[in-house]
């Protein structure tokens, strides 16, 4: 499954249909990060790979990242962040990619062909490192509260971490 | 000129995000993949998020105006200002799922009102609550006499509005868009204008601050028109 978390449903929606342009996975769009980590609880289920609008009602991204984190199943699932911020350089790639982030995106520039590769990249791979790193029953999430930092930038050192915003 | 410089950064902000979406739309079509109800749906949607960036042009353009006073102030039916609104938004609502439901008192007395003005002020508390409402939530567009005036009110379930942006609506001027905490994204410039407007119409506007949302309101004039038989 890939995940969309953005307020902007008519926006998300343009991703997920890109998204299924390359893929036959399940796509859910979900508008604030409560309501994502409420649904992955609930479900179980662990995205391949998570489109993320930064500014959110309610918690916004970092804060849904740092949820992510500390959950053993989600720890590892690739993140894209999605943005129409001006200031967003300032954040640090490589304090980012310590998230899963693997890639930043200004919505404007954003091009349909950005969208396809990074789902023909990552969500297969997603699926392969799920079962080899996880010791819990499968699809379940189980809260974690101290978090190896060592084992993440293990399993993200695997990724190209693109941190450059998609070219117009 | 700082103020000049900002009032033009504020306009590029809230037209920046219909435009990006208007092309991402756009980029998303693919005329050899997709069906024709699917490139209608797109282009529907198109039109509708190009109609509503024009629509704020629009208003933008009467904000210039005001201080020539170009407008007159006409008994206007608030109900069907309100009716029209509600079906304008209808498919935006039902698209971002939630729902607008409309209430309205018996026997509304005409208010003394500038009818694109008060659709604008409308439009843009509606277009606030179904950008910021939670998701399955229902927004509630109301129409009802209060205090011998006209209240028109948006009642939102999202996140609370800080206490000095309800202070400044409700002093009845706000002499710049503030942007709102909590509502990411938010410029302010809907509030600002309708609060222009109301102002211009000789309304006022104000806020109600709840624990899960917010309440806009508008409050009216009634029209009194001299009776002919004396």
């Amino acid at each position: 499954m890939i995940l969309i978390i953005d307020t902007d449903f008519l926006f998300a929606e343009t991703v997920a249909r890109n998204c299924r342009r390359v893929a036959n996975t399940p796509i859910q769009i979900i508008g604030d990060a409560i309501t994502a980590m409420q649904f992955l609880a609930e479900t179980g289920v662990v995205p391949e790979l998570i489109f993320l609008d930064v500014l959110l009602v309610g918690p916004d991204a970092f804060t849904f990242l740092n949820e992510l984190r500390s959950y053993a199943e989600t720890a590892g699932v690739p993140v894209v962040l999605l943005h129409n911020l001006r200031c967003l350089k300032a954040f640090s790639p490589a304090d980012l990619a310590g998230y899963g982030v693997v890639a930043i995106w200004h919505k404007n520039q954003l091009q349909p062909q950005d969208v396809r590769r990074v789902v023909r990249k990552y969500s297969a791979d997603s699926a392969v490192r799920h079962a080899k790193s996880t010791s819990s029953p499968a699809g379940q999430i189980v809260p974690t509260h101290h978090a190896d930092p060592a084992a993440h930038h293990a399993n993200l050192a695997s990724h190209d971490v693109d941190s450059t915003e998609a070219t117009a | 000129m700082q103020g000049e410089v900002n009032g033009i950064l504020v306009a590029a902000h809230d037209l920046e995000r219909p435009l990006g979406l208007t092309r991402q739309l756009a980029l998303s079509m693919d005329f050899v993949q997709d069906s024709p109800v699917e490139l209608a749906q797109t282009r529907d949607r198109i039109v509708a998020v190009s109609e509503r960036a024009l629509s704020q042009v629009e208003d933008l353009t009467k904000l210039a105006c005001l201080e020539d006073g170009l407008f007159e102030l006409e008994p206007v039916s608030v109900r069907g200002v309100c009716d029209e609104v509600a079906q304008e938004l209808n498919s935006l609502y039902a698209f971002n799922h939630k729902q607008l439901a409309t209430r309205y008192a018996a026997r509304l007395p005409l208010a003394a009102a500038d009818r694109p003005m008060l659709k604008s002020v409308v439009y843009n508390f509606c277009l606030n609550a179904a950008q910021y409402s939670g998701e399955q939530s229902l927004a509630q567009l109301s129409v009802s006499l209060h205090q011998r005036q006209i209240r028109v009110a948006v009642r939102d379930y999202g996140p609370a509005l800080p206490t000095d942006v309800q202070r400044a609506l409700n002093q009845g001027w706000i002499d710049k868009p503030l942007s709102i905490s909590m509502r990411p994204g938010s410029s302010g410039l809907g509030l600002y204008i309708a609060a222009r407007f109301a102002r211009a119409m000789r309304a006022q506007v104000g806020a109600v601050r709840h624990r899960d949302g917010s309440t806009f309101y508008v409050d009216l004039a009634p029209s009194r028109q001299r009776s002919l038989f004396a």
